[in-house]
């Protein structure tokens, strides 16, 4: 049994957090999560404490607060629940000035809800993957500047589409099986690595598409600045 | 599968309009306060400390809260919620423990045995119980030692008269066939 392994253990067993940056292969990682459950078996710490319940309440008060959440949103914010909605709009044409269709968003009709690109106001460029990553596994999913998407090798470069499902805004999952993207919310709905709707009961608008470019040895994604 | 779900739901795009905010924000809080425990519960059973759990958990409803918005139907909201919390503990075990060279499935709960990786962990103390009971009396007795009533490895290897070394032993072989146990229900 590997040392890291064992300080893990007797981390949790201490009711303490384990070190981090101690890496653990395939088995002693599932060793390590079993170890967590059955130690989340005791009773005193499997309800949050009423400190931090209150404590967290107040940083989303402080956030929604601070980020305009509930006002009219600024850009960064506007883009984010772009990002997320981006179905709802094109369906809806409900306005969102950055959602730049192949036709345009006030246009509800079904020819319009081919891939969208989602264009942030204040973006910049930001590296997401290294390429040679992205060149050995094909798809991989980033998470940046409050968005998550998946970049992706394509015949000419790459690509990058958002992961957050546009029915209700869950976050997608790579199968590499049947190299579709997954909503865990409804099992019904997939969609293709171009973005394309591949399954869904629902009637769904394409995954957005995110600017994407290879820079030397990195994929950037033009992302929102970070605020 | 949730057909009427499309008509019920009132998720709005955030920015659309700026009427009724404090009733939505009221309305934001009542769905934290109803969620909040369940959520840690999920988290709590896959990282098994409280200071991860609560970053996590943290990190789950600040990232849902520009999302989501007052109206949406309760189910939705949960299955959102448990979505992201999945996402973020995976994104835990990957980013502070998995060697680099690794690929294994902890998208789907691959970590865990199959009877630990219910949704709702009401009963998760149960659920364990039942694991342990289906464990050989020794390999048993050290998890219980060790994990339920948090004894040292050397109090551990006292209580059944073992060495230390012997103790650690018995302790991973526990671990590793709990960790693979099928689900007896």
């Amino acid at each position: 049994m590997s040392r890291h392994l064992d300080n893990f253990l007797d981390a949790l067993a201490r009711g303490r957090r384990p070190r981090r940056r101690r890496a653990l292969d395939g088995d002693a990682m599932r060793i390590a999560a079993t170890a967590a459950a059955v130690r989340a078996a005791r009773s005193e710490a499997a309800t949050p404490t009423p400190e931090f319940v209150d404590g967290l309440a107040s940083r989303l008060r402080d956030v929604a607060a601070s980020e305009g959440l509930d006002h009219p949103a600024h850009d960064r914010r506007r883009f984010l629940a772009a990002a997320a909605f981006a179905g709802a709009a094109a369906l809806g044409g409900a306005g969102i000035e950055r959602l730049l269709t192949g036709a345009r968003a006030s246009d509800p009709t079904p020819e319009s809800r081919s891939a969208a690109a989602l264009v942030p106001d204040a973006g910049s460029w930001q590296r997401v993957a290294a390429l040679e990553v992205v060149r050995t596994q094909e798809v991989v999913r980033f998470e940046q500047s409050g968005v998550t998407g998946y970049v992706l090798l394509t015949e000419t470069g790459v690509a990058a589409l958002s992961a957050v499902c546009t029915h209700l805004g869950c976050l997608l999952a790579f199968k590499a099986a049947d190299r579709r993207l997954h909503c865990p919310c409804h099992a019904s709905t997939a969609f293709g690595l171009d973005g394309s709707v591949s399954t869904s009961v629902y009637q769904l608008a394409a995954l957005p598409r995110l600017g994407a470019r290879i820079n030397g040895l990195d994929v950037e994604v033009l992302l929102p600045k970070n605020t | 599968m949730f057909m009427e779900e499309r008509e019920s739901l009132q998720l709005r795009v955030v920015g659309d309009s700026a009427p009724e905010l404090a009733a939505d924000s009221a309305d934001w809080e009542a769905t934290y306060r109803r969620e909040v425990d369940r959520v840690y519960g999920f988290i709590f059973v896959r990282v098994g400390n409280r200071a991860d759990a609560e970053d996590i958990c943290a990190q789950v409803f600040l990232r849902a809260r520009p999302r989501l918005r007052a109206g949406a139907d309760s189910r939705s909201v949960h299955g959102y919620l448990l979505a992201t919390a999945r996402t973020i503990v995976a994104d835990h075990w990957t980013a502070h423990y998995q060697a680099r060279t690794l690929q294994i499935d902890v998208e789907d709960d691959g970590l865990l045995p199959a009877g630990l990786a219910a949704e709702d962990t009401s009963d998760h103390a149960v659920r364990v119980q039942e694991l342990l009971d289906r464990l050989p009396d020794r390999e048993r007795r050290v998890l219980e030692l060790r994990f339920l009533r948090g004894y040292s490895i050397k109090e551990t290897a006292a209580a059944l008269n073992v060495t230390v070394a012997n103790c650690k032993v018995i302790q991973f072989r526990a671990l590793r066939r709990a960790a693979t146990m099928e689900e007896s229900r």
